[in-house]
């Protein structure tokens, strides 16, 4: 339970992508709309898994990933669970468009229900990762009870990891000036938002082999750090994806 | 010269004797299985690819040579760097490289060393830049290919020298050096002398076709061979990381075992031992 499995073909690692498309992800973040930074950030985390399974000139399958884009309802962008290889084959991710709500709890639900399915197979992988990207209040049912669930089923390397993050201007008490010096959110930290609050509830610690890969990337995460982000610029956003694809490799 | 390749040899055959210059060097495309040579040094020695390497018919991204010479054995056991751009074409050529180095080279000590690393790394860019990638490979991929080629190539090494006394010099000569987390232990009569390396073995340390040490200086150690015999030196790559805690010599069967790793459907990295006695 640390861990430290590395993913690799035989082993790959299972990261399941809930993307908030709600309307309020038109509003623009640094002269760009937030849908758009998201989408820059996911591709640079699909970018970033090519990196670590490439081999020689050989591209081995060590992730499998799942994008569920949520609104009113649910949609599975890739179709079910795709190979990083099949992906890098298409070349580019499917568009993200903002619609109305923002029904976390449904997401969730699909998630519990792709792992439900995945897990029983799962048992000599990386613990599976879901990374959770919003932009503001739930409508829907509360996730919570589901994120927990997700967060207390378990393969040998670990219990499933939840990570959050959450583009918003009033999360933290302090902006975070630079990025890369930033400790990162810890369960004492003080957040201003009630629904942070929330995801904070629903975010595991970061692992710590997770953490050695991000300080390589030059991150200074510090050791107990949640697996939150809070998206108040593009940096912090692009950090969040890349935090999800640091399953430790060879 | 005599020498010796993967499907030449079986588990446990020893071949004896003989003044003539031995040379192995590790066929990165093929597994060999326990061998040893006896001379004037008893050599083990073993090779194996990491499972979905040999499954998918790639190269290994260890290399591993050695030399007998007389009373002199050069060796060389690198590591290549899977995440850096051909990390088996890095091992390969500083393996070959500083194989060829220790051979001809009088003295050995940090300066020369540095300077060749550096000499290799420039011959090595040139040969990493011309790889083309094929036609069809898909954007992404060849993008990202293209950004770990700009970055170079990597791998970590342990190398070094040993001399028997000989007619000018009444003890033996140890050289060593390396950079890198790959195992290098050694024992005389039983006792594990490998503290005197100190801690000095760092993942973030390695050699790049781009500038040559990076992560830091290499690691030197040298010693006069008070005794004439008794001395086991181990080297082996972090793929054969069960043998950590042991402190015997282990027969060839379960090296042989370790290598095979059927427990775990194959071995999970890439494996190169090496156990040099005298």
């Amino acid at each position: 339970m640390n861990y430290s499995i590395q993913a690799s073909q035989r082993t790959p690692a299972l990261v399941i992508y809930l993307i908030d498309i709600s309307a309020s992800m038109n509003m623009l973040m640094e002269g760009q709309r937030r849908i758009d930074v998201v989408y820059e950030a996911l591709s640079l985390a699909i970018r970033q898994m090519v990196f670590r399974s490439t081999k020689g000139n050989r591209l081995t399958p060590r992730y499998r990933i799942a994008i569920l884009a949520y609104s009113d309802d649910v949609y599975d962008l890739l179709n079910g669970i795709k190979g990083i290889d099949e992906i890098a084959a298409v070349g580019s991710l499917p568009d993200l468009t903002p619609k109305r709500f923002s029904d976390s709890a449904k997401a969730f639900l699909q998630a519990e229900k792709i792992l439900k399915a995945e897990i029983p197979n799962m048992q000599d992988c990386p613990a599976p990762l879901v990374c959770h990207m919003t932009d503001g209040v739930a409508t829907g049912e509360d996730p919570e009870p589901i994120a927990k669930r997700i967060m207390s089923m378990s393969v040998p390397d670990g219990n499933v990891l939840v990570e959050n993050i959450f583009i918003s201007d009033h999360l933290m008490s302090q902006p975070v000036n630079e990025p890369r010096r930033w400790k990162g959110i810890h369960p004492d930290t003080q957040l201003q938002d009630e629904h942070a609050l929330k995801l904070k509830m629903m975010s595991s610690v970061l692992p710590e082999s997770y953490r050695e890969m991000l300080v390589e990337a030059d991150y200074q995460l510090a050791p107990g750090a949640l697996m939150m982000l809070p998206g108040t610029c593009a940096e912090l956003v692009s950090i969040g994806f890349q935090m999800s694809a640091a399953t430790p490799v060879r | 010269m005599r020498s010796s390749n993967a499907g030449s040899v079986h588990v446990g055959k020893s071949r004896k004797n003989n003044a003539n210059p031995f040379l192995y060097e590790c066929k990165q495309t093929a597994e060999l299985p326990v061998t040893n040579v006896s001379d004037k040094f008893n050599c083990r020695y073993a090779y194996g690819r990491a499972s979905e390497t040999a499954h998918m018919q790639d190269r290994g991204q260890d290399f591993m040579a050695f030399a007998l010479d007389g009373g002199v054995c050069s060796f060389v056991l690198c590591d290549g760097v899977g995440l850096s751009f051909r990390g088996d074409m890095a091992s390969k050529f500083l393996g070959r490289g500083l194989l060829s180095w220790l051979r001809s080279q009088g003295e050995l000590n940090r300066q020369n060393l540095e300077r060749k690393l550096v000499e290799l790394s420039a011959e090595a860019s040139q040969e990493s830049d011309a790889l083309t990638f094929d036609e069809d490979t898909p954007l992404l991929l060849k993008e990202v290919l293209q950004q770990k080629q700009q970055q170079g190539s990597e791998a970590m090494y342990i190398c070094g020298r040993i001399e028997l006394p000989g007619r000018f010099h009444r003890k033996g000569k140890l050289w060593l050096a390396w950079q890198g987390d790959s195992r290098l232990r050694m024992f005389q009569q039983h006792m594990e002398l490998t503290s005197q390396f100190g801690d000095r073995f760092h993942t973030s340390e390695r050699w790049s076709t781009r500038s040559g040490p990076i992560g830091g200086r290499p690691h030197i150690f040298e010693s006069r061979l008070d005794a004439l015999s008794g001395y086991r030196l181990l080297m082996y790559s972090d793929g054969l990381n069960d043998l950590d805690p042991i402190l015997e010599r282990v027969p060839d069967e379960q090296v042989q075992l370790l290598m095979d790793a059927v427990h775990t459907g194959g071995l999970e990295d890439d494996a190169s031992f090496l156990e040099i006695s005298w």
